[in-house]
Order: C-alpha cells, then structure tokens, then sequence
C-alpha cells in the first residue's frame, strides 16, 4: 500500500487521459461469424465478438499525437486482446500485438509526453476477451490466469503507476444478448475486486476502477471500497443539476450518476471522473460540463485529473467521434487550466 | 429393461421372492413414479452443505412407502450424495458409496421400484457440481457431465430413464447465490442436446423438466428432440379454461410470469407430440392438485403419449423441525399420488 500511495503521489500533474482501444472482445460473447445473430432486436447494435484485431494503427498514432500536442498527458490503453500475453498465448487473436512491440509503443508515447496506463476489464459483463477462462470465473483457474494477465501487461507496459481493471456494469441486464450470463453477487464480488486490488497492488501499482458499483449499492461501497483504489465515476449527458437530467424512467438512474462524484468527494476517494461524446443526443456538452462540475465539487488535492472515453473502435469508421472526443478535452482542459491560473 | 444386466435381474427377482411383491415397472407400464431427493445441494451455494442430510432410515422408509402407495417408480435427485467414481471430488461428508448405493438400488427393485437417475444439470441447480458449476459450457464442464452420466449409468445398471433437470435457469431463480450464470439462446440448446446426446450414447432415454417450454414454447416445440420425455410441472389446483389458454405475454415477460403457461403447456406439447410424465407436487400445499393434475393430463393428453406421472414433495427425507416439514411433507405427497391414482 505504501508503495502505492507513494508512486502515486509521485506524479502530481493533473491526468487529461483519453481511454482507447486497442482490444475490442468486450462487449458481447456471441462471435461475429455467427451465421444467426438471433440477438434480441435492442442489441442489433452490440459489437459481436472478432478473432482478430480491430485496431488501426495509423488512426491511433495520430490520435495519440493529437492527444501530445494538444496538451494531454496520459492514454489508458484498453488492452483486451490486443495482447499476446506470454503466459496465455491462447487469448490472442490475428494481429494481437507482442509485448516487445507493446513496450516500444509505450516508449513511443512517453517520448512525445504520453504516459501509457493498462486497462483490463475484469466485469463479467466485459470480459469476452479471456476466452474460455470467462467461463470460469471466481475458480482457481481464473484467479491464475488473471494474476498471469495483469503481471504480463504490467511488464509490457513497462511498469506503470496506474491500472484500470474496470469492474464495471457487471449486472444481468448488460448481459442479455450474451451467450452466457455471468454475475458475481454479495460477498463474492467483493472477494473477487479485493483479488485484484491485491495483484495490482503487489506489483506496486494503484488499482483505478470504474464506479458504477456504487450506484446502486452506496453504503457498502463506501464502507469497503478501499480509498487507496482510484475511481473514474461516469455520466455522459449535460445536465448536471440532478433537478434537471433528462431519462424519463431513466431520470433517478441519472440522478444517481451525477451525485456519484459528491458521495466519493465526502467519502475521501481520488477521483477521475469520466466523461463522453458517445451519447447521440444530449451530450454534446458533456466534456467541458464534467469537468466545470467536477472541478466545483472535488477538492483540488483528490481531484486527479480527467478521462475522456470516446467508447469507439479505434478504426477510420469511428475517426470523427475519436478526435472530436479529443479536441473537446482539450478545449476543456485549456479553459479549466486557464480558470486554475486565474484564481 | 432390456439394459438390466443378469446380476441386478437375479438380485431383483430375490427381492422380489422375498418381498412376494411384483417385479418392476414394466416398459409399457405406465409410470407412477416419485421424484426423492437424496442430495440436497441444487438450490444454491447458500442452501449447500458439506454433508449429506439425508437419514437413511427415512430414507428408506420413504422408499416403502413409495412401494406401499402403488409407485413403481422412483426418480433418485443425486446430487452430491452419490460417490462419482471418475469424480471423488464431488463429494461430501456422508456421500454413498457405490456399493451402498446399488444395494439400495438392489433393495428398491426388490420391492417394486424401478429407480431411475437424476442430475440437474441446470446452472440454477447445480451447486452439487462445485467447481464444475463455474465451468459451465466450458471443455472440462463438457467432460465432467459426461463423465458423471456415464458412472451413473454404470452404477444404476443402465437405467431406460435418466432425468437431466434443465429447469428454471434464469437470472430470478439465482437472486441469492454468489455467482450468477445462465445459458442463453443457441448456448443453452446447445449444452442441453450436449447432455442429451451423452444420456442417449449410455442407452438412456433423457427425461427433463419442460418447464423452458412456458417461456417460449414456438422455438421449444420446434427445437427440443422428441426423444426427450418432457416433464411438465403444475403444483396447483386450478386447470379451468382461463389456465388452459396460452399467454404470450407471460412467455416475453420472462422472469417468474412463465409459470402461469404451466397448464397450457400440457396441450401444447401434446399437441406438437411430445411424448409427457406429467408431475404434480403437495409444494404449493393445494389441497386436489395431483389429483386434479392426474384427471387434467388423462382426459386431455393422448394416451399414447402420456407415460404416467410423477409426484415431487421438493422436500428431504430428514426429520421434521418444529418449523420447518420435511419428511411428513414426503409422506403427504405419497398418499395424494395414492389418492390420485
């Protein structure tokens, strides 16, 4: 723990990160050869499952360089099976990268002022890229393999300081037009979010997570989510007076997003909170709104920067939303930047 | 019965000389069967325990007095009471062993009794799996439920019925256990033609709960192998017109809404002709609901295809607490099957 803290507090320049993807297995476990997509109508949209890469690279280097001379400092690299990790050979798919070649990528980054942090979902609901081991989870077999995963990315990566293990959504309802459904509850949930703050941890690394657990379930997750674990909370829309947001049956859900980032403030957690120019409709604001929010009601000394999350392939079809997604972060952090040099 | 190897015939018929009662069930007999549960651990790992509960004298006493109400057939929910020789991990504290467990077998055949196997394969009901639970749809999951099917069968010396469960898994049956997991669309036909076929390569004809049937009966009369003897479920009394009409809205509601097809479904599967072991159960403490169940399936199901019936107490044969029944429950279920027949 003490490592941890102090690699973290090592580095006290504020994160402007954008999360990319280099893998992309994590949205459905039905593969996309499947001759009957028999999905149910409201998933028609859901990314099937690919064995091989979806990645372009050209797109992501200049992303990235985008990223560099706009001022942005970090890129959380959803890595998936985007890896050939050298204990588990069988996760890889066609085109899935080394960890030489990873590690040099990493050295690219740094050079122009990126700091490359991992990401490896580890929600049931997100977890497509662990193969049969998916199928296996909370069993030895599992526990091994995720231990095996972590320390190879966290070799490839070259030691970070950070990294995201995700945690996210893992529910019933995300799951529906999955093959299999996969849901730890009470106890085992947290026995298993406790393993993996401990791998992350005995590395020397901050686990960084996101916060949707506590949406529904607050008091448990302020009594037991450590403080050491760093949290990006996430809300996509512009409205950020809980009296105002949008949804209809939706509405109280998007309360509770918004007010996220006040419980995690009084309870003492560092935060990242997330922002998106996914959202179709009513969204267009959101980056400059989360960070004005966001700046207000965290302190300064737990506000540790930004994430934007374009949540997009990183392909030519999806070059708009990605850059679009960084040139409104980097107008935010311009403008939050300068309002810091005001006061 | 032609599988009944020469050794459990003779042990049979000596039973039998001994008990001076009639010899099994025969293969065009229809079945009066009961549904026993000898392993308990099916209803989540928060219900599981490390040992057997089971006493083996209201163990056997409940087996009389299947034999005494006019079953000549017992289904046995194994479970985790049964040793697996190519898995002794599954195990527990009290499991029977293969010897004990062909001696009762041996006994049940002597008084009447064909017994048949039991092991659901439901991922809501197969916490006895321990590990393998979590394996689900997995290449070792894949071997282990054909490995503990093949060992059944050696053990019950290759049974004609083999009733597979496959009931109730969905997301609400697993609110309390700790790990959810659910097999969805072409996943769970695939995994349930798996076990079939593994039942139907011993020599066994697969038997399993239709209940998937109430939740979508198009694609299930249309996908489910008429080699599959389908036991349907109704545990209450009410078989009126309105019960008998199909409710499309509670097949898309998913969840428990289901339920209220359980009658409709009897009709429906005959009528795409499935062959049917209807079963009828005291759970729901209806006073006439087997016996209504038995009435309802005879006047309505072809002959041909109707089986017999089942009866299932859903409840152990342990002594009773003072607030909790467990085997008087058993006792009920057997003279309402009594009744009813």
């Amino acid at each position: 723990m003490v490592s941890v803290l102090k690699t973290m507090n090592s580095n006290t320049e504020k994160i402007w990160g954008a999360l990319l993807h280099f893998g992309y297995n994590m949205w459905s476990d039905i593969p996309v050869e499947r001759p009957d997509k028999k999905v149910p109508s409201y998933a028609k949209n859901f990314p099937f499952a690919a064995r091989e890469m979806r990645f372009d690279y050209g797109l992501w280097k200049e992303a990235t360089e985008k990223m560099a001379a706009g001022g942005m400092n970090m890129v959380v690299v959803d890595v998936g099976e985007g890896l050939r990790y050298p204990s588990h050979p069988e996760l890889a798919v066609e085109g899935s990268w080394t960890p030489e070649r990873m590690a040099e990528e990493v050295a690219r980054l740094k050079a122009i002022g990126i700091e490359a942090i991992p990401k490896l979902n580890f929600s049931t609901s997100h977890d497509t890229w662990l193969g049969e081991y998916q199928r296996m989870v909370s069993t030895e077999e599992y526990y091994r393999v995720c231990r095996d995963v972590i320390r190879d990315t966290y070799e490839a990566f070259c030691r970070p300081r950070l990294f995201h293990l995700g945690y996210d959504e893992e529910a019933v309802e995300l799951q529906r037009p999955y093959d299999l459904v996969v849901v730890r509850q009470g106890e085992l949930w947290w026995h298993d979010f406790e393993f993996f703050v401990k791998t992350v941890e005995g590395l020397g690394m901050r686990p960084w997570i996101w916060s949707d657990f506590i949406w529904k379930h607050q008091s448990e997750f302020l009594a037991r989510m450590p403080r050491s674990v760093l949290q990006s909370n996430w809300y996509y829309y512009d409205e950020f007076d809980p009296e105002k947001v949008p949804g209809g049956r939706w509405r109280e859900h998007n309360q509770r997003c918004i007010r996220a980032y006040e419980v995690l403030e009084k309870a003492g957690f560092d935060q990242v909170p997330c922002m998106s120019n996914c959202r179709a409709q009513g969204g267009d604001n959101n980056i400059p709104n989360t960070v004005s929010h966001c700046s207000r009601v965290i302190a300064p000394e737990r506000l540790k920067g930004f994430l934007v999350a374009p949540w997009a392939r990183t392909q030519e079809e999806k070059r708009e939303r990605i850059m679009g997604a960084i040139d409104k972060t980097v107008a935010a952090m311009k403008e939050c930047r300068g309002a810091e040099r005001g006061n | 019965m032609e599988q009944l190897t020469r050794k459990s015939f003779i042990g049979g018929m000596a039973c039998f000389a001994a008990a001076g009662r009639a010899f099994p069930a025969q293969r065009d007999e229809s079945l009066r069967s009961v549904l026993l549960h000898l392993g308990m651990n099916m209803w989540g790992d928060s219900e599981c325990r490390d040992c057997v509960r089971t006493h083996d004298a209201l163990w056997r006493d409940c087996v009389d007095r299947a034999a005494a109400s006019g079953c000549n057939a017992v289904f046995v929910d194994l479970g985790e009471a049964c040793a697996y020789p190519s898995h002794p991990e599954l195990a527990v504290k009290g499991t029977w062993s293969v010897e004990k467990m062909r001696a009762e077998l041996a006994r049940m055949r002597g008084l009447g009794l064909e017994p048949f196997p039991k092991l659901n394969f439901s991922a809501s009901h197969d916490a006895w799996l321990k590990v393998y639970g979590r394996m689900v749809s997995t290449r070792r999951y894949y071997q282990v439920v054909a490995d503990l099917i093949r060992d059944v069968c050696e053990i019950f010396d290759h049974p004609r019925l083999f009733h597979i469960g496959f009931d109730e898994e969905m997301a609400i049956a697993q609110e309390n256990q700790s790990l959810l997991v659910v097999r969805q669309g072409d996943l769970w036909w695939h995994d349930v033609g798996y076990t079939i076929g593994c039942v139907e390569k011993n020599g066994a004809r697969p038997v399993m709960w239709a209940e998937a049937c109430w939740r979508g009966r198009e694609e299930y009369c249309r996908r489910m192998s008429k080699g599959v003897l389908q036991s349907n479920c109704c545990y209450h009394s009410d078989f009126s017109a309105a019960k008998q009409k199909w409710k499309v809205d509670f097949e898309l509601q998913g969840g428990w809404g289901g339920n209220r097809n359980c009658v409709a479904a009897f009709l429906a599967l005959d009528e795409a002709g499935f062959d049917q072991l209807p079963c009828g159960s005291n759970c729901l403490d209806d006073p006439g609901s087997v016996a209504a169940l038995v009435k309802f399936c005879r006047e309505r199901i072809a002959p041909e295809r109707l089986k017999g019936f089942c009866v299932a107490p859903w409840s152990s044969c342990e002594p009773d607490e003072p607030e909790k029944r467990h085997v008087s429950r058993v006792h009920e279920a057997l003279e309402d099957f009594r009744a009813a027949l």
